[in-house]
């Protein structure tokens, strides 16, 4: 009995040290598993935080996406492809030939070709969307940009096996004057042509002396309407820089916007004209056509004579003689209108200046020069015409090809042109314009 | 002392270390689950909380966009001089984290840099940044003290 107490005493010891050591010892394990747990649960966190901030970044890659699609859309005019264009920028208008962009479609498709590229540029192998849609709507001052799918985004995490799934569906508003921009330019260049406007008030105040001058009765080689301009009418140059003034002088703030024309081509040309009441074929007027010159007959030169001979017999104009007397052997001769005729005065050979012209028209012919040692005559087949109640009429031509530009000055967002930084967005188009294609 | 003496003194010995388990045995449990939670949270706090900061910044629209584009040239011009918008971003991470060491890095520049401190946890996000066709997106890291 005596050695039982301290048996008992040892056995209850074991058994407390072995029960308080398994409850420490538990404890110890299940701090290390939670410890495992705990840096589980803080990659999950991680992971759920990276998947988070991409649904907060959508918004805000929706608007980079939309910026650089209307600053890259409308920069060349609002069109993909311009059916008419000019150093790449589209031709709105050519004259009455009009093209207005469906530029909503156009930058809306820009838009989800780049937010399609942020979508697969984001945690590269873990993030992956599916098949979504992606619709701008347009108000005055802003769009609407709304991102949606029926299916859900997915994230995937492969060092810890997690699928993670978040709804897709996300709107952003983006300030932007964009509606405005395009109604201006439509407003002014397609439904209505202000470079007409322009060209049309820089002629409507010319003098009507300008336009239309009266000169009564003329010969027909006395019309003349340019040499008739009076001098107070602008020269085509002044013209011009009128025109260009007045198409630079529809450049200005638009609610908002800034409206720039750049006229890099500009042409004015003025034409005359000539209206009459009636005309006749008149004498007065001068001969338009001529018949043939009549031929100057020749004669043989007689041998040097003691006395006085004249081969073509004494002063006979259309033939060609020779005088020879005793001095020497001389032959008629002139030059253009004026012949030189000899002729035997007693036994000397003598002469006289004839005036050719005089002379073929005293023979009833209109007209006479020297030609051959003799005159020559030809008759008018046609004569001038006379014309009465005579106007000079000027029109006046002018076109420009003018750049437009259309800034959105309210609105600035980060754009990619050459590099990135803050951009307005800028419509910029041409329009050719002007009462003749002067321009092509 | 006679065998009951001694009978007596092995069951007070015995008692003793029956009554010292029974109670000991629950208040030592108790201590080290204790300490087990206290260091379970701080761990889990420590850890976790510049996750839950970064993701806090970023969720204010502006910081983000701001972070996204402060390397802009004309940022200055347009947004605001750089070192307000660093000393705004140190005042709110002050403010999330409650201490005064954090360390926040755009790619490898560190943008904001409060107290000269060891950073315990650095977690990291991609953000996305203005078009560019080179890099659509950047890291934004958070080290918190």
């Amino acid at each position: 009995m005596k050695g039982v107490g301290p048996v008992a005493i040892a056995l209850v010891a074991a058994i407390a040290f072995l029960v308080i050591s398994g409850a420490v010892m538990n404890t110890a394990f299940y701090r290390i598993e939670n410890m495992a747990f705990s840096v589980k649960d803080i990659y999950v966190i991680s992971e759920i935080n990276r998947f988070e901030s991409i649904k907060i970044g959508l918004p805000i890659a929706a608007n980079y996406s939309f910026c650089q699609a209307l600053y890259d859309v409308s920069k060349f005019g609002g069109f993909i492809k311009p059916e008419k264009s000019f150093n790449g920028i589209a031709i709105w208008r050519n004259y009455s030939w009009t093209n207005f962009p469906n530029y909503h479609y156009n930058i809306t498709n820009k838009t989800y070709e780049f937010f399609e590229n942020y979508l697969s540029s984001i945690y590269k192998g873990q993030f992956y969307y599916p098949d979504y849609s992606l619709i701008v709507n347009e108000f005055d001052d802003f769009v609407e940009i709304n991102f949606s799918s029926k299916d859900l985004l997915g994230y995937r995490s492969p060092a810890l096996n997690l699928i993670l799934n978040q709804d897709p569906n996300v709107s952003t508003n983006f300030s932007t004057l964009m509606k405005k921009m395009y109604s201006l330019g439509k407003e002014k260049f397609v439904d209505k042509d202000s470079i007409e406007e322009a060209r049309e008030k820089t002629f409507e105040n010319l003098p009507e002396e300008c336009k239309i001058k009266e000169m009564g009765d003329l010969c027909e080689q006395d019309i003349n309407p340019e040499k008739a301009l009076p001098e107070n009418c602008p020269s085509e140059e002044s013209l011009k820089n009128s025109f260009v003034d007045n198409i630079n002088s529809l450049s200005g703030y638009y609610d908002g916007l800034y409206l720039k024309l750049n006229v890099e081509k500009a042409l004015v040309k003025r034409t005359s004209d000539f209206v009459y009441e009636s005309k006749e074929e008149a004498k007065k007027c001068g001969c338009k056509l001529f018949g043939n010159f009549t031929s100057v007959e020749q004669t043989s030169p007689p041998a040097k004579s003691s006395v006085c001979v004249d081969s073509d017999g004494g002063k006979v104009y259309n033939k060609k003689g020779y005088c020879a007397d005793s001095t020497g052997v001389y032959s008629d001769s002139g030059s253009e209108k004026i012949l030189k005729e000899y002729f035997c005065n007693r036994d000397f050979c003598d002469y006289e200046s004839v005036d050719c012209d005089s002379w073929c028209k005293s023979q009833g012919y209109d007209d006479g020069i020297y030609l051959n040692g003799g005159c020559s005559c030809r008759k008018c087949l046609k004569w001038n015409e006379f014309f009465h109640g005579v106007n000079y009429t000027y029109s006046y031509f002018a076109a420009a090809r003018v750049l437009v530009s259309i800034n959105d000055t309210k609105n600035i967002c980060p754009a990619y042109d050459g590099f990135t930084d803050y951009r307005n967005a800028a419509l910029n188009f041409y329009t050719i314009s002007g009462n003749m294609e002067l321009i092509s | 002392m006679g065998l009951k003496g001694f009978e007596a003194l092995t069951i007070a010995i015995i008692g003793l270390i029956v009554v010292i388990s029974l109670f000991l045995l629950p208040f030592i449990a108790l201590v080290t689950f204790r300490y087990h939670i206290i260091a379970l949270a701080k761990l889990s706090y420590e850890y976790n909380s510049a996750d839950i900061v970064l993701l806090e910044l970023l969720e204010h629209n502006k910081n983000y966009q701001y972070l996204a584009e402060m390397d802009l040239p004309s940022f200055e011009k347009y947004v605001m001089p750089k070192n307000s918008f660093v000393e705004n971003l140190n005042n709110t991470l002050k403010l999330l984290t409650l201490s005064n060491c954090s360390k926040l890095y755009s790619n490898s520049n560190i943008i904001v840099s409060s107290g000269n401190c060891e950073v315990k946890n650095v977690t990291w996000v991609e953000i996305f940044v203005p078009y560019n066709p080179k890099s659509l997106v950047k890291k934004s890291s958070l080290g918190v003290g």
